[in-house]
């Protein structure tokens, strides 16, 4: 392993501790020029957010979006389909676990799209109160 | 989705193309997501990577497709904290745009690695994914990248 490697490797686990502890410069003047340059880039680096009226319209979009791809599939299923589909998740697996348009993968597509969709909505949701919370900030 | 839309942002420099990426990002997540194959648990998680790569392939389109002049949407930004103390805030102020104008002026990859470690805080395992780089030289890449900076913080 070469010098530059293994300064590499220990700045990592310095950036790691940096970006895990408190904001501010605590630390500073024991910390090596390098580790205290991340420390620097930690604390005035922007975290940005989009407009809340941005998020709100990225929501929707999303849910219609959402309910495009499966009302046609949920709407019309006379017999409950959740117990045959967990059932056979914990079965042995077949032909249909490589095929993406079975049920399984459907309903899994299903929860991972409302998990991204309300996602979203639960972040504006934790903005706004965010942004409610203080006077000034980022957009 | 603040992550995504920041990298967008670091990226472009436009507010405008940093929101249509952010969306386009999203949709292709919701169409792709028959495709996507969990490969971890807990912080192995791949979701997370398989979204910043998304990211970057929609990015990467943006920028081929649309040449917009950039804005300075972070310097604006930061013009936008409240200065609880003036002189503070001042020094501050001139420390961060400095640092910011370090950063923005490096090399792309290098850019790219800073801004994906320290304000999407992705590991260097993550970065290396999305990269196509090894976690050692993510490592290296930071470590040259974090030199960079701090020679052109020099007085």
């Amino acid at each position: 392993m070469t010098r530059t490697s293994e300064n590499a490797i220990e700045l990592d686990h310095a950036i790691d501790t940096i970006l895990r502890g408190p904001a501010g410069p605590a630390g500073r003047e024991s910390e090596g020029e390098l580790a205290a340059t991340a420390r620097l880039l930690r604390d005035v680096l922007p975290r940005l957010h989009p407009r809340f009226s941005f998020e709100e319209h990225l929501a929707a979009r999303l849910a219609a979006a959402r309910r495009l791809r499966h009302e046609p599939l949920l709407a019309p299923e006379p017999t409950p389909i959740e117990p045959r589909l967990l059932a056979r998740s914990t079965a042995e697996p077949t032909e249909a676990a490589a095929d993406p348009t079975a049920p399984e993968h459907r309903l899994l597509g299903l929860v991972a799209g409302g998990a991204i969709a309300s996602g979203v909505s639960i972040a504006g949701a934790a903005i706004v109160v965010w942004r409610r919370s203080r006077s000034g900030g980022f957009f | 989705m603040a992550q995504i839309y920041s990298l967008a942002l670091y990226e472009t420099r436009d507010p405008h193309a940093a929101e249509d990426i952010t969306e386009g990002v999203f949709l292709k997540a919701l169409s792709s997501l028959p495709r996507f194959r969990e490969q971890g648990e807990g912080e192995e998680s791949t979701f997370k990577v398989w979204l910043y790569a998304i990211a970057r392939n929609v990015i990467a389109n943006e920028r081929r497709r649309d040449r917009r002049h950039p804005q300075d949407p972070i310097e604006l930004a930061l013009g936008l904290r409240a200065p609880d103390d003036p002189a503070a805030a001042a020094e501050t102020r001139l420390e961060a745009e400095r640092a910011l104008k370090a950063v923005m002026e490096l090399p792309s990859e290098r850019k790219q690695a800073l801004i994906l470690r320290f304000v999407n805080e992705l590991s260097a395992r993550e970065i290396g994914e999305l990269m196509g780089k090894s976690e050692g030289a993510v490592r290296v890449l930071i470590h040259r990248a974090l030199v960079s900076v701090r020679r052109r913080l020099e007085p």
